[in-house]
């Protein structure tokens, strides 16, 4: 009876010292799958995930891609030639040229029996294809064409954009994010030919015009394979642009987060947009969670002085969506009016402007001072220094370019972390 | 046009010249004029070249801080830029000075660290530094431009940390 205890006993270890082993074994070589416009492919190699990286065989991938490869094994190079384009890798080496031009890779391409593995990420970026990782299947997504519905129509891409024009301000400080260096893009509305804080991402970029008339001839001459628009202020023209390149048209121009998802999936950089907006969610609930009980949905009125002299109050906007984010009011009055965008003709009205908080981004156009001038009329008059705000010292002048004229991505960043300072937060 | 010059005369030749003269003036302070206005800043507070060299010793009297490590005296400096606005809104004008001399003790030394960063940033930061030192010691205390110039100063360092950090 012991001695058939015992056998048990010795059988039931045996099988966990077995099975322990290949179940590690198991977890650290997790099969990686590939798709090609959503046909699943096999290689005699299999990717892999190494250090974190996902490698996959590149000469397979460039041949299906209808790329031609070659391989000099003396030097460990290989060349691979697509669509006019020429890119050089040598194996251990985390430098590669695109076209002649030095990139760098995440990691170093590995031989693995004769197959060189390489980045994912540097698949996309070499071969114009879109690839994203989808987690849940451990796939390998490629795509060679991606279509965009968008409010104006549909529009499809047969490769990732390489001459890309933008042809609004918030576009072009998303591409900047994006790491994408517009062949052309509007100009700034103010500090002309680019916003200060974006201007030396964008050397050699060409100006294409003001943002509400883009100079369509100059787009013509540029070549472009993608325009980005935004509906706000293109839908007049898109017709135009639709014929001179494929247009995605964005729907909201003052919506930094649609806008940049849009781009990263036309950019193929949706890894970026994505670790972007993963903070931006981390910092906007850390601003929350630091913001004291006195000042939670506190009333922010957002207001701007015009060139007329006249004043209005924004209900609408870039900076609004971002106060609504953050769990801040709109004063009481203002919606009372019922509009988007209220305008405050003359002092009488001057309570319109009031609210717990007034933050105002009148921008100095033409640079004369003129309308600074209309300003000091405004906050030196007697009913002005009556306002709740004013009298409790919460009345503030910002930064126009990222609180207002911009638009973009960054400029919200720099927008949130202005209020970091206007809020006493640490 | 040399016609008409002969036909002016010696007194003409001046009043000629004189009217050439202003109509260059015009033309080029119109450009620059417009000019300025493209590049705007978009920011409150601005104009540097606005210091005389009174306002500019205020800044040089004070003695650069003693920094032992630069990424702490910049959060120092970070912290400082915060926490002298509400020095300034609560009316705490000791604190206030005491904060904005700490400041430019800070920055003096800082300053020197930032061997990466754009020179202009650092000039708008001294010009900033300048403004809130002359405006803490004024008998009249603006505090909505002290305010604007913290502003200006938590803008030009938040752009100028990062070559601290480098």
């Amino acid at each position: 009876m012991i001695r058939r205890k015992m056998l048990s006993l010795l059988l039931a270890v045996a099988l966990i010292v077995a099975l322990v082993p290949a179940t590690v074994a198991g977890a650290a070589v997790k099969s990686v799958n590939v798709t090609i416009d959503g046909k699943k492919q096999t290689y005699s190699v299999s990717p892999r995930i190494e250090n974190g990286r996902t490698l996959v065989p590149y000469r397979a991938i460039a041949e299906a891609l209808g790329g031609t490869v070659s391989y000099d094994a003396k030097s460990k190079k290989a060349t691979i030639k697509k669509s006019g384009q020429t890119i050089e890798l040598t194996q251990g080496s985390k430098s590669a040229r695109i076209n002649g031009s030095a990139v760098t890779l995440d990691a170093a391409p590995l031989n693995v029996s004769g197959t060189l593995l390489v980045p994912l990420r540097f698949v996309g970026e070499s071969l114009g294809v879109w690839v994203t990782w989808n987690q849940s299947s451990s796939t390998a997504v490629l795509e060679t064409k991606r279509t965009f519905k968008h409010d104006l129509g549909s529009t499809t891409l047969n490769g990732v954009p390489k001459r890309v024009v933008v042809l609004f301000n918030g576009g072009v400080d998303i591409s900047v994010l994006l790491k994408v260096k517009p062949v052309g893009a509007v100009e700034s509305y103010i500090q002309q030919p680019f916003y200060e804080y974006i201007r030396s991402n964008l050397i050699g970029t060409k100006t294409l015009g003001d943002e509400t008339q883009p100079n369509v001839e100059a787009i013509v001459a540029l070549k472009p394979d993608v325009i980005i628009a935004t509906k706000d202020r293109h839908e007049g023209i898109y017709g135009q642009l639709s014929k001179i390149a494929p247009t995605i048209v964005t729907k909201d121009l003052a919506d930094w987060q649609d806008n940049l998802q849009v781009m990263s999936k036309v950019l193929n950089k949706e890894d970026i947009a994505t670790s972007f907006l993963a903070d931006w969610k981390k910092q906007v609930a850390d601003f929350k969670s630091k913001l004291p009980a006195k000042d939670k949905g506190a009333a922010i009125s957002i207001i701007r002085v015009n060139p007329n002299g006249t004043a209005r109050a924004y209900n609408t906007g870039f900076a609004y969506k971002i106060f609504q984010e953050l769990g801040f009011s709109t004063p009481k009055a203002q919606l009372a009016v019922g509009q988007e965008i209220i305008p405050v003709a003359s002092q009488e009205q001057i309570s319109l402007l009031d609210g717990d908080y007034i933050f105002d981004f009148t921008t100095d156009w033409d640079g004369d001072g003129a309308i600074l001038q209309h300003q000091k009329t405004w906050t030196s008059s007697a009913l002005w220094k009556n306002l709740n705000a004013v009298k409790n010292n919460k009345y503030y002048k910002v930064n126009s370019v990222t609180w207002n004229l911009s638009g973009g991505a960054l400029a919200a960043k720099l927008m949130l972390d202005d209020l970091y300072f206007y809020f006493g937060l640490e | 046009m040399i016609i008409i010059h002969m036909g002016f005369g010696g007194c003409g030749i001046i009043r000629y010249v004189s009217l050439m003269m202003l109509v260059v003036l015009l033309l080029t302070g119109c450009t620059a004029g417009a000019s300025e206005g493209k590049k705007g800043s978009g920011a409150v507070v601005a104009d540097d070249s606005l210091q005389t060299d009174s306002k500019k010793d205020r800044l040089a009297l004070i003695e650069a801080a003693e920094i032992d490590d630069v990424s702490s005296a910049a959060e120092e400096m970070s912290s400082l830029i915060k926490t002298f606005k509400t020095a300034v809104e609560s009316d705490d004008r000791e604190e206030a000075a005491r904060q904005a001399e700490r400041m430019a003790a800070l920055w003096k030394s800082l300053s020197e660290k930032a061997v990466d960063a754009q020179p202009e940033k650092l000039q708008q930061i001294e010009a900033d530094l300048v403004g809130v030192l002359d405006e803490v010691a004024a008998s009249d205390w603006d505090k909505t431009r002290l305010v604007d110039l913290d502003y200006s100063l938590y803008q030009g360092f938040r752009d100028v940390k990062p070559a601290l950090q480098n």
